[in-house]
């Protein structure tokens, strides 16, 4: 049935644009405040560190310790990240797909941080070690154990980065609940066997321990970098949501026909 | 002041910097991650188009 227009009706279409992930008040002032409360913490870190009183043995060099210990210690947290976020994946994959993605990427960015923190381990760890033991490696218990657990990390990276196929996220959280094993063997090498590496400092038994005077240096460095890989972990986790939905759309167009999502890129 | 002239020395100066380098090095790769994954977002944002269809179209 034909109908005479109705004056005063907007005949012309309007257009509603939204996000998918609609960033609440509270995230767009969290962000920034955390980067800036995480860099008020690494330079405070590193004024502890420059200012703590000098060590008896070792004389200044002891202070590659409060970079050492934290970047280590971290080390042994993330990768528990990716293991339990593999699991969830493993057990999300067939129920929920977008929370079964959330998950791969916060696999993804911790195993990223696992292997920054652990080079930065290996790294600090050998230039101590040239300098107070005289050697830059030995083939002790926890260097061993320590450069395992970096070379599973790296090859979880690499099977992402190069295994080609829709099962790249399965493979990889098969592989991260291995790589897991090593945490808990590389945390105890240096209390089950007595090699090179020295005993641990904290939990160590009584003769174990630092100076009072040196706590801050310690705690504050072991807070910073703690909330600076919460923070980047935060950010490479987005990164990688972006980069699955923007994947997922273009495989749609494709499908569908068209590559307009691809084209918009 | 910490100085630059024996070995100990040296490589408290090298493990220092080998932590910032590498730190804000990967810190840096993720901004330009950051930068790139806009462009992915503005694709992925669905436009919804919610016409109002006049009557004598309906």
């Amino acid at each position: 049935m034909l109908r005479t227009p109705i004056s005063g009706v907007d005949r012309r279409p309007r257009t509603i644009k939204y996000s998918v992930v609609k960033r609440s008040s509270t995230m767009q002032w969290f962000g920034p405040l955390w980067l800036v409360l995480t860099f008020v913490a690494l330079g405070i870190g590193l004024y502890e560190a420059a200012t703590a009183p000098r060590e008896a043995t070792m004389g200044d060099l002891y202070r590659v310790f409060f970079y050492h210990f934290p970047h280590t210690i971290l080390s042994f947290v993330w990768p528990y990240v990716n293991c339990f976020a593999s699991l969830a994946y493993l057990f999300l994959r067939d129920r929920n797909k977008q929370r079964a993605q959330a998950a791969d990427a916060l696999a993804v960015a911790s195993a990223e941080a696992t292997v920054l923190y652990a080079s930065i381990g290996l790294a600090t760890g050998m230039l101590w070690g040239r300098a107070a033991w005289g050697i830059w490696w030995a083939w002790d218990a926890r260097l061993t154990t320590y450069l395992l657990l970096w070379l599973l990390y790296v090859s979880y990276l690499i099977v992402r980065r190069f295994s080609a196929g829709g099962q790249t996220a399965l493979i990889a959280a098969v592989l991260a609940i291995f790589a897991a094993v090593d945490i808990p063997i590389c945390f105890e090498s240096i209390r089950w066997w007595r090699t090179q590496h020295p005993a641990p400092v904290f939990g160590g038994g009584e003769d174990a321990g630092i100076d009072k005077s040196m706590v801050p240096a310690v705690l504050w460095n072991v807070g910073a970098w703690l909330m600076w890989g919460l923070l980047i972990i935060g950010v490479r986790y987005v990164v990688e949501r972006r980069k699955q939905r923007f994947q997922d759309a273009t495989a749609m167009d494709f499908l569908n026909g068209g590559d307009d999502t691809a084209e918009a890129a | 002041m910490i100085g630059f002239q024996t070995l100990a020395q040296r490589h408290l100066v090298y493990a220092y910097c080998a932590v910032w380098i590498m730190q804000f090095g990967y810190g840096t790769w993720l901004l330009l991650q950051w930068r790139k994954s806009l462009r992915w977002k503005k694709a992925t944002e669905p436009e919804q188009t919610d016409p109002v269809v006049p009557r004598s179209h309906a």
